[in-house]
């Protein structure tokens, strides 16, 4: 599958650098540009970098095999090929759509919702790096090239959340992320240092090649396997590690789009789908990522339900809706988690996009309580909004039904992980959808439906976004509601997405439950997200939330609030003893490093000392210098040359 | 034996000769005109030449696959002077536009300036072109001698003056070391030609191993001064601090690629030649004491210092450590990562002393690192190229320096000297602290009162940082660009 550049689909291979170019030009130039241009220098970008990926993605259609180009060898080390070389296949093409379409639309929304901000040139600067490492990221062909783009994506991350860092919250944020971030790259690391000394070689291609000649459930496989889940873990926020991404919303709106739709969560399963091949060999550790993802998914679903934050609603429903997605992919469902991905990327940034606009008009209210009725107010925020809701809770024909209903048919039939629990998977990932309905219509009726909470001043200053923020949000709600029917359920019906990325995925037999129960599945979907939905609206719309006010001020309510107490229990583990650490360490730093360094007096460097008192400046001692050198020299040879 | 004809010998010579015509050409241009501008441009034409004439040849060398001689063997074309003297002219002609653009300003335009660079540069290609010990001490005088005066240039600057005193002393306390050490080779081996010498040495019935051993280490000697091998060292901070900023940038590419062509053909040789035994490990063990002290003294030398410029001094000195690791490794995979070090270096040294070149001030001083406080806001084009030059020198990726820390390491291992690979890489963890420091002022420290306003960047200046820091980029990025191409043709070491 070596490809040439008179292919267009090797011409994807430039999408990055378009958006490199953008961040390059905007970084460098932009602070003198006037007003709007950084953000069209920065959409054309990633318009350009969404040409290209559509070209691949024609390209690719009705072929099997995608193209693998090696663009120039890196670094020859000794029996290891460090190439950089890039994949387009239907994964990597899949991936580089969602990025670059809903990263433009995200571009051309940040084009009005930053302009008043001075940082502006910086902002889309960054904006494009995101981008342009993410889509290194996912048509790397190395593991080596993958981690510079989730590197870089780490990075940028902590830029972008700490955008207003002189606000020390965001600031803290930002570190938070990429603190969190570090413990995945340890696993990445040695992850890729075991299978660089397992198969020789960090080329995926061979990788997943080789795996599949090792026994089924190998340890090695299984331990490898478990080292990228950690990594995963980090990037895509699951438990234990998926702290940052409530706080990561300290960032402009915007950025959290991105991250929760198009960029940096869904790198974790970009990375083990990319590898399912060897995944699909190591049974156990595919079971931990599904158990990771079904405890994630429920722990952030129950965390929702406490949240006043329009913004932190959202996000622990991102972590949640990535949990669903690990459970696809644990149980070997690899297409249906892609999909997952896929749908989830519109309805996500089309929800953060509208609760950005409710934030813009009401001029940084991001409290849920002092909300209300604002869909009279903004009618396409609202409608568009009730969309995405309706589509993330799993409403038939909607596009997060189909791919919820992929997950839940998948985990039921896997036969990866039969013997590792997937009949509970399936309850308790069923219990959380019906979770999911429920804490998404309280998200909109809080903020859009019900009787208005607001101060008379900011009633008085509601208005609807204009249409730079607002055609995004529509195409997105027109793409959550259809992009479902790309992938209908596969035992009834012919699901298009399946067979695009069957050439790029692991298959993995399933098992083939007679007709009528997998329609019952399917019912069952269709029953919890309506029992969610209901649930919703008797206590909030009918009730007048009077009962959800009861519950949340108990103990309980309180540690939901607090995310189920991980940020508390970190602080006492993790982040307590390690400030003590560092402080001594600071001691240590400000007492023995600085003082030697910095005056070279006192301290521990004596070397250095003993270096400078060394240069005293006299030839006559430099001379003298090079004389005992040369003598010891004449000693040896002497001692040495004079031995027979 | 197939021996060429003579004149299509002499072809080698033809770069040499090329700078020596231009420096007398620009001597003598210098008496009939006071158009001081004139004489830079014709020194940089000078160079240009030789430098194609130079690439013609290379790549001719390279089509025919051998090794040519001149002279009876005393001037060679083969790979390791081709790809060295390529070097050198790169780091001769970014050299010479650089002072070029600070010439009036720091009282260099005295019309003997840019003969002398020529001159150094050419001693600088017969140093490393030569095949025998005679041609080689020839070429070191050549160059040397060129820039003792050099060093001296700025009248009435004390420091200057100290500078090329200082080491123009030490220097010709070394050449009589490299000379004594030379008649002791000869003495031994009755030959001064490397391909003699080697013959001679491999005789069965060759008895004076001891006295060669003892040549060997002295010739050594001479030319650790040269590349400032600890404990050959001390001259150089103060002379690279003393000498004119732009002259110093010269020597900091020029005279330490030169020295190291000639070391890594000498050890070559001479450690191929005392073979193996209890006295043919002594070189090798030597040379590795003094690479090992080299880096340490480098590292932690730099770390003390509040002015830049004596800082990059320091670090000239750790980097010749580096690239001892691949005189040590040897062999062609040796010569090639030194190679890719030293091109490398070459444009990020330059580059670094143009930037600090454009702040410092018209007496040539004023490289206290707090002046760079702020400049990533003041002058963020300056800031930034500085930034990528030193985060290359400490070796991060993906800047060239990485990739040349990552090839003489890979050699060194691959020779059996991990031990010394760990020290060079522990050491460089120590180089991470003072590039850092000159990062960190120009990005987190706030200007004062006394940081001085940042002139204007002479164009010539900023297109030598230019070149430099896209070729640090670029090299970083496609290292394939120099290794592919210097490893293809594998006659490095042939025929001697």
């Amino acid at each position: 599958m070596n490809g040439t550049w008179s292919d267009p689909v090797a011409w994807a291979t430039l999408a990055p650098l378009f958006a490199l170019a953008g961040a390059l030009a905007n970084g460098l130039f932009g602070r003198r540009w006037p007003e709007p241009l950084p953000g069209i220098v920065a959409g054309v970008a990633v318009a350009a970098a969404f040409a290209v990926s559509a070209i691949a993605f024609v390209g690719l259609i009705g072929r099997d095999a995608g193209v693998a180009l090696t663009l120039w060898s890196f670094l020859p080390v000794a029996g290891l090929d460090v190439s950089v070389g890039v994949v387009v296949d239907a994964l990597s093409t899949t991936f580089l759509l969602v990025i670059t379409g809903v990263g433009l639309l995200i571009h051309v929304y940040s084009v009005d919702y930053m302009r008043d901000d001075e940082d502006n040139a910086r902002y889309f600067a960054l904006l494009n790096l995101f981008v342009a490492s993410m889509l290194v990221l996912v048509l790397a062909d190395s593991l080596v090239l993958l981690f510079v783009g989730w590197e870089g994506v780490g990075v940028c991350s902590y830029l972008l959340i700490g955008f207003w860092f002189r606000k020390k919250a965001n600031a803290d944020a930002g570190r938070k992320a990429f603190i969190v971030n570090r413990i995945g790259d340890a696993g990445f690391v040695l992850a890729s240092f075991l299978v660089a000394a397992t198969f020789g070689t960090l080329t995926i291609a061979e990788v997943n090649a080789q795996a599949g000649t090792f026994a089924f459930g190998a340890g090695v496989l299984t331990t490898i396997g478990l080292l990228y889940l950690v990594a995963a873990t980090g990037k895509s926020a699951q438990f234990p590690l998926h702290v940052w991404l409530p706080d990561a919303m300290a960032g402009p709106t915007p950025v959290s789009a991105l991250i929760h739709a198009a960029t940096m969560v869904t790198a974790g399963i970009y990375l083990i789908a990319r590898l399912s091949p060897l995944y699909a060999q190591a049974p156990a550790a595919s079971a931990v990522v599904a158990w990771v993802g079904v405890l994630t998914a429920l722990i952030a679903a129950i965390a929702a339900l406490a949240q006043t934050d329009i913004k932190r609603i959202l996000a622990y429903s991102t972590i949640s809706q990535l949990g669903f997605m690990f459970v696809a992919i644990g149980v070997g469902a690899y297409a249906a988690a892609v999909f997952h991905v896929f749908t989830h990327a519109f309805f996500k940034a089309l929800l953060f996009l509208a609760a950005g606009s409710v934030i813009h008009a009401l001029h940084g209210e991001q409290d849920v309580r002092r909300m209300g009725g604002l869909g009279r107010r903004m009618k396409l925020t609202g409608t568009t909004a009730l969309i995405g809701t309706l589509a993330i809770s799993g409403v038939p024909l909607l596009s997060g039904f189909f791919s919820k209903e992929a997950i839940l048919g998948g985990t039921w039939n896997s036969t990866l992980v039969e013997d590792y629990g997937s009949r509970v998977l399936f309850v308790l990932l069923l219990a959380t959808a019906g979770l999911t309905a429920f804490y998404m219509f309280r998200w909109y009726h809080r903020v859009f439906a019900g009787p208005s909470r607001l101060t008379k001043d900011a009633a008085a200053k509601v208005h609807e976004s204009s249409s730079l923020m607002t055609v995004p949000l529509v195409l997105l709600a027109a793409f959550a509601a259809l992009a479902g029917f790309l992938g209908l359920p596969s035992f009834a019906f012919p699901n298009w997405f399946k067979g695009w990325l069957a050439p790029a995925l692991a298959q993995v037999p399933t098992l083939h439950p007679p007709l009528w129960v997998e329609w019952l599945l399917v019912l069952a979907s269709i029953v919890v997200a309506a029992a969610g939905l209901f649930a919703g609206w008797w206590i909030y719309e009918r009730g007048k939330g009077a009962i959800a006010a009861k519950a949340g001020g108990g103990a309980l309510g309180r540690f939901a609030e607090g995310g189920l107490g991980f940020d508390a229990a970190y602080r006492a583990a993790v982040v307590g003893p390690a400030e003590g650490v560092a402080g001594g360490l600071a001691i240590a730093d400000r007492d023995l490093l600085d003082r030697g360094i910095a005056a070279g007096v006192t301290g521990s460097s004596l070397i250095g000392r003993a270096v400078a008192a060394w240069q005293s400046g006299y030839v006559r001692l430099y001379a003298l210098a090079m004389f005992l050198g040369l003598a010891a020299l004449a000693v040896v040879a002497a001692v040495v040359g004079g031995r027979p | 034996m197939n021996l060429p004809p003579i004149m299509g010998d002499l072809v080698v010579l033809v770069p040499v000769v090329t700078l020596v015509v231009f420096a007398a050409l620009t001597l003598l241009f210098g008496v009939f005109t006071r158009e001081r501008a004139a004489l830079g441009g014709l020194a940089l034409t000078g160079v240009i030449a030789a430098l194609v004439f130079t690439v013609f040849l290379w790549l001719q060398a390279r089509a025919g696959g051998v090794a040519v001689t001149a002279l009876g063997g005393a001037f060679r074309g083969d790979a390791l002077s081709y790809a060295f003297s390529f070097i050198i002219l790169i780091g001769a002609g970014l050299a010479v536009v650089l002072a070029d653009g600070h010439r009036v300003r720091l009282q260099l335009d005295q019309p003997e300036f840019h003969p002398l660079l020529l001159l150094a540069a050419a001693g600088g290609l017969v140093l490393v072109s030569a095949g025998d010990l005679v041609t080689l001490l020839l070429g070191l005088e050549i160059m040397s001698l060129a820039v003792y005066v050099l060093a001296a240039w700025r009248e009435r600057s004390r420091v200057s003056e100290e500078a090329g005193m200082k080491y123009f002393l030490l220097g010709a306390f070394a050449s009589a070391v490299l000379v004594y050490g030379i008649a002791l080779t000869f003495g031994a081996t009755g030959r001064f030609d490397f391909a003699g010498i080697a013959a001679a040495a491999a005789a069965p019935d060759f008895a004076a191993r001891g006295l060669l051993l003892l040549g060997a280490l002295f010739v050594l000697v001479g030319l650790a001064f040269k590349v400032a091998f600890a404990p050959f060292h001390q001259w150089l901070p103060d002379v690279y601090t003393g000498a004119p900023t732009p002259v110093t940038a010269f020597m900091s590419v020029v005279v330490k690629t030169a020295a190291f062509g000639a070391l890594l053909r000498t050890t070559g040789t001479l450690v191929d030649a005392l073979g193996v035994g209890p006295i043919g490990e002594v070189l090798p063990a030597v040379l590795a004491v003094s690479i090992g002290l080299t880096m340490v003294v480098g590292n932690f030398g730099a770390l003390l210092q509040s002015g830049v410029k004596r800082m990059l001094a320091y670090s000239a000195v750790a980097h010749a450590g580096y690239v001892g690791l691949a005189v040590l490794a040897g062999g062609d995979a040796g010569v090639q990562a030194a190679s890719y070090y030293l091109f490398t270096y070459t444009f990020a040294s330059v580059a670094a002393f143009a930037v600090l070149l454009s702040l410092m001030d018209d007496d040539d001083r004023g490289d206290r690192l707090e002046r760079l406080a702020g400049l990533g806001r003041r002058r963020p084009w300056l800031a930034a190229a500085l930034a990528v030059i030193m985060l290359s020198l400490a070796g991060f990726p993906p800047f060239a320096g990485f990739i040349g820390k990552a090839v003489v390491f890979q050699a060194a291992i691959a020779a059996g000297h991990a031990a010394l690979a760990v020290l060079g890489i522990s050491t460089a963890v120590v180089a991470v602290v003072f590039y850092a420091r000159v990062v960190m002022t120009m990005y987190l420290r706030e200007p004062d009162a006394h940081t001085p306003v940042a002139r204007p960047i002479p164009r010539r200046t900023a297109v030598v940082m230019a070149i430099g820091l896209a070729a640090t980029v670029v090299f970083g990025l496609f290292p394939g660009l120099w290794l592919d191409w210097i490893a293809r043709a594998p006659w490095w070491s042939a025929g001697f």
